[in-house]
């Protein structure tokens, strides 16, 4: 069975690696991380990955700016977010823009591949 | 409030994140041994923190982020700017959450690197933590919108 193609999008080298090691024998391979959204928004058209985990607070254009501007090439991509900062105005926020799932850092490795398997759906 | 909130923050997610415990302490940090990190709030409550770690506790929060090694010498300080941001961003949602009201919170700056912003602020918090690392002092400077 082919694996789960993830894009990961955060600045934090210790996020990148954190979802790495969580997610690399569960079924998902990352194929792609970018540092911020203008290089997420670059790259997604030549990788696209079938789920993109993106962090909202960045340098430059920010997580759920970058996730609109994903919906705009593709209204199908699915993206879950993950931000430091997960109070109701950020989920909300969150859900503004279509998206349906935030998850708090730090995270717990089974509530990060729980919420993969329902991105899927 | 504010300062509960910091305190436990600071606390609990060091501990999640790094397994160093923080105790009271009185900050004492050499000028020449501290490394030091700025992030901002925005909206309902505006603030500036600044976050001062002894270069050992630096050092031992980012090698246990690492899984017990040091990463690449460029890479070490983004190691710190996350541990600050999580743990800015548990305080930040535990304030919004608490107040019912919206703030957001920025990326963290290297200090020499922060905008200046150079506000009249209405309170200061000042938290001292010390670690078997060295201390770690938190200085919060804060308004809400009346």
């Amino acid at each position: 069975m082919s694996k789960v193609r993830l894009m990961v999008v955060d600045d934090s080298p210790f996020a990148s690696k954190q979802i790495q090691d969580t997610v690399e024998g569960n079924g998902y391979e990352v194929v792609a991380y970018a540092k911020n959204g203008e290089e997420a928004v670059e790259m997604y058209d030549e990788v696209h990955p079938d789920i993109v985990i993106m962090d909202i607070i960045m340098p430059g254009i920010d997580g759920l700016e970058t996730a609109q501007i994903l919906r705009k090439k593709d209204a199908h991509a699915k993206i879950l977010m993950l931000s430091s900062l997960c109070d109701g105005g950020t989920l909300e926020e969150v859900r503004k823009i279509g998206l349906k799932y935030l998850i708090p850092k730090p995270w717990e490795d089974d509530v990060l591949l729980a919420t993969l398997e329902l991105v899927q759906k | 409030m504010v300062y509960e909130i910091f305190q436990r923050a600071f606390t609990e997610v060091t501990m999640k994140l790094t397994e160093i415990s923080l105790q009271g302490g009185n900050g004492n940090i050499p000028a020449e041994c501290q490394v030091r990190l700025m992030l901002c709030i925005t909206g309902f409550i505006e603030a500036e923190i600044v976050c001062v770690f002894a270069s050992r506790l630096y050092q031992a929060i980012v090698k246990a982020m690492h899984g017990g090694t040091l990463p690449v010498e460029e890479e070490c300080i983004l190691y710190l700017k996350e541990y600050v941001n999580i743990v800015c961003g548990r305080a930040v949602t535990m304030l919004n959450n608490k107040i019912g009201m919206s703030s957001r919170l920025s990326v963290p700056y290297d200090c020499e690197e922060a905008p200046e912003r150079g506000k009249a602020w209405q309170e200061t918090i000042q938290l001292y933590f010390e670690t078997a690392y060295g201390d770690m002092q938190i200085m919060v400077d804060y308004s809400a919108q009346r």
